[in-house]
């Protein structure tokens, strides 16, 4: 009887260890949830910034494309333009990545501050499963 | 087999001579595409590794489709695009060709160009003609939600705008629409439709200012809808101008019989009143006509004054004042008028019993006011004499709107808009007859809900009925205001429905209302001796 048992204990653990582990599924979301834009528009005061939002420009969502130009005020000078910081908001699961123009990777995230007197910033978001969404933003001033 | 060896040795050598071609290694970018005569922003997205150069131009400039000019710009010094410009009818889905050359390298972009979907959105949205700002409209209170003219501008211009699946357009003066916004919470949904999209916005409105006036109650002398009320003989015995005023604190109305006495009224509750403590009021026989104010008393309560009314520089003018409903009054001021004229026939007060103002309209005169002044509880005994440039009624009062602004009220005269700069009081304004009856009384000043009115009695039907008016101030300045008077609530005094009633005759033409703010909220008494009390409350 003990043989049996046995037998049925060792079996059981043989299929118990070629039982596939169950993995969460990981996200695929490469979307922008948001992208905001800093304007520190006062030399003499660093503290002093306007606030936009760059997706309220002209954005195509599927293609990842970005267009924002800045509203003729006074305050969005050339000089006010070259001091911009840029906010990213991203799924908690994703990467964003500067890249240049043909997709090489220049680091992670925005940093410092940014010259949006017409330049064009490549990025791309990568997801959890490893989903890739190139993003581009050229900003432009009415100036 | 060694004689092979040296041929293919030679072949090996030669191979491992020939040179690779160079390899196209410029990268382009969106910089460098550039495509004119379009109305709005586009969007160029390069695929460097599929060499494809994709455009979007936005709905409203679709029609530039099928003659698109686009540039490549930008290039180094020794690049070079073939045709570098280039006008061509993307229109079909039809891709453009364009050679770009560096050295002995090149590489052919295929460019495409299409149109973004359309965005239907409104450009702008008129409710009554206020301009809708982030989904909403500003409308005051007294507006009929129930019909608001909508004007709105759509883009693209070919959008259509439905409601509740009807296609609405754009009011104009000649084409109004009614649009029922009546719905505060939710407001209303207007579908916009271009081509195949279809965006819904939704637009509400919030009213500012008054939205309802409430009538707590009301006590009518002689009503014509409801029979008449007891109230007025059994409770407080008299019903005519010998009741000639009264005053609110946050608790009381008090209304004053003359030679009599003084009552105290709950204003929650009219049932429930009083007759105050006279003290020696009455004993020092100066109760005749009276004037009656409740001024606060800097300590968050108030004090209620009550003075006799004198017509001659060798009577004593006499203001007795309580501290509580329950009290005695003290004699807080015996004044000789320096003289001949008449005071204590109405009285207005402005600030507090620390530091305040007593106002006593001159009645012989009717030019003049007798201004006294109370600091920490003591009324100065010199009175300035504060002169008018017109004459302003007998039984009038003098009305505080701000530190050099005033109005005067009262019947015979038109009410007048003053400045008042040290003794003198110059007429900026003689409130206009078409909007503004004669008499007004009780003229009081409030903001509520981010709009300001001005809440006052005017007498009716020959001094037979009253109203308590409340009406929206609009203007600049208080004098823009009412030269051109906004909406005006209307409530009658001597019946709860009917207006303009032939009740008792108020023989002197006199009638009050008090504004209170009360645990937040705006309580508005109004009297009109003869016709009836009531109380309000402002939603």
């Amino acid at each position: 009887m003990k043989k049996w048992i046995l037998a049925a204990l060792l079996l059981l653990a043989a299929a118990a260890s070629c039982q596939k582990l169950q993995f969460p599924v990981r996200s695929d979301d490469t979307s922008l949830i948001g992208l905001k834009c800093f304007v520190y528009y006062d030399p003499q005061n660093p503290s002093v910034r306007q606030e936009l939002s760059l997706l309220m420009g002209t954005y195509n969502r599927e293609r990842g494309l970005i267009s924002y130009t800045f509203p003729a005020d006074e305050r969005f000078t050339p000089a006010a333009l070259q001091r911009c910081r840029i906010e990213a908001t991203i799924p908690p699961t994703s990467v964003l990545e500067l890249t240049d123009a043909g997709g090489n990777p220049l680091g992670h995230g925005f940093e410092g501050f940014y010259d949006l007197r017409g330049n064009t910033l490549y990025f791309r978001i990568t997801a959890a499963d490893g989903t890739v969404k190139p993003y581009q933003l050229t900003c432009k001033s009415s100036r | 087999m060694k004689k092979f060896a040296l041929p293919f040795l030679m072949l090996l050598s030669l191979l491992a001579c020939k040179r690779e071609d160079p390899v196209f290694s410029l990268t382009l970018s969106n910089a460098n595409v550039k495509v004119s005569n379009l109305s709005q922003d586009y969007l160029v997205q390069v695929d460097n590794n599929a060499k494809t150069i994709y455009i979007e131009v936005d709905y409203l400039d679709k029609a530039e489709l099928s003659a698109l000019a686009v540039e490549i710009v930008g290039l180094p010094a020794d690049a070079a695009a073939n045709p570098a410009k280039s006008t061509f009818n993307y229109a079909s889905g039809a891709t453009q060709k364009v050679k770009i050359t560096q050295g002995v390298t090149s590489a052919e972009y295929a460019i495409s160009a299409a149109a973004a979907a359309p965005q239907p959105h409104f450009v702008s949205v008129k409710l009554n003609g206020v301009d809708v700002v982030d989904g909403s409209a500003k409308l005051k209170g007294s507006a009929d939600l129930t019909t608001v003219s909508v004007e709105f501008v759509v883009s693209p211009a070919n959008t259509i705008v439905k409601v509740g699946g009807e296609v609405i357009a754009s009011a104009t003066e000649e084409a109004p629409n009614a649009i029922d916004f009546s719905d505060k919470l939710n407001g209303v949904k207007f579908t916009l439709v271009c081509d195949d999209v279809t965006k819904e916005e939704t637009i509400k409105v919030v009213t500012t200012g008054i939205n309802k006036v409430n009538r707590l109650w009301g006590r009518y002398v002689k009503p014509v809808t409801d029979g008449a009320d007891a109230w007025w003989s059994e409770v407080i015995p008299a019903s005519d101008q010998s009741m000639r005023t009264m005053a609110m604190d946050d608790k009381y109305i008090y209304l004053a019989k003359t030679n009599k006495t003084l009552y105290a009224v709950s204003i929650t509750d009219p049932t429930k009143t009083k007759a105050m403590d006279m003290g020696d009021y009455a004993a020092g026989g100066v109760f005749g006509s009276c004037a009656l104010a409740s001024m606060e008393d800097g300590n968050g309560g108030y004090v209620t004054l009550l003075s006799n009314m004198v017509n001659s520089t060798a009577s004593e003018f006499v203001i007795w004042k309580w501290d509580s409903m329950d009290g005695k009054p003290t004699k807080v001021l015996s004044y000789h008028l320096p003289e001949a004229a008449r005071i204590g026939d109405q009285m207005s007060v402005e600030g507090t019993w620390k530091d305040g103002k007593i106002w006593f309209h001159d009645f012989t005169s009717q030019q003049a006011a007798y201004v006294f002044t109370v600091s920490n509880g003591v009324i100065n005994t010199t009175a300035t004499k504060v002169s008018y440039d017109a004459k302003q009624g007998n039984w009038s009062a003098i009305y505080k709107y701000d530190d050099t602004q005033y109005i005067g009220g009262g019947p015979g005269a038109k009410s007048r808009l003053f400045t008042i700069s040290g003794s003198t009081a110059t007429t900026q304004l003689e409130l206009p007859g078409a909007y503004f009856a004669n008499p007004l009384h009780g003229i009081r000043f409030f903001t509520f809900n981010e709009q300001e009115y001005m809440s006052y009695v005017v007498l009716r039907n020959s001094y037979q009925d009253g109203q308590l008016r409340i009406t929206e101030l609009n203007g600049e300045t208080l004098k823009a205001s009412l030269e051109t008077p906004g909406a005006t609530w209307r409530f009658g005094l001597g019946d709860p429905v009917e207006n303009d009633i032939t009740a008792e005759k108020n023989g002197n033409g006199l009638g009050n209302s008090i504004l209170r703010t009360i645990g937040g909220k705006i309580y508005i008494s109004a009297y009109v001796p003869g016709a009836g009390l009531s109380v309000f409350t402002i939603e």
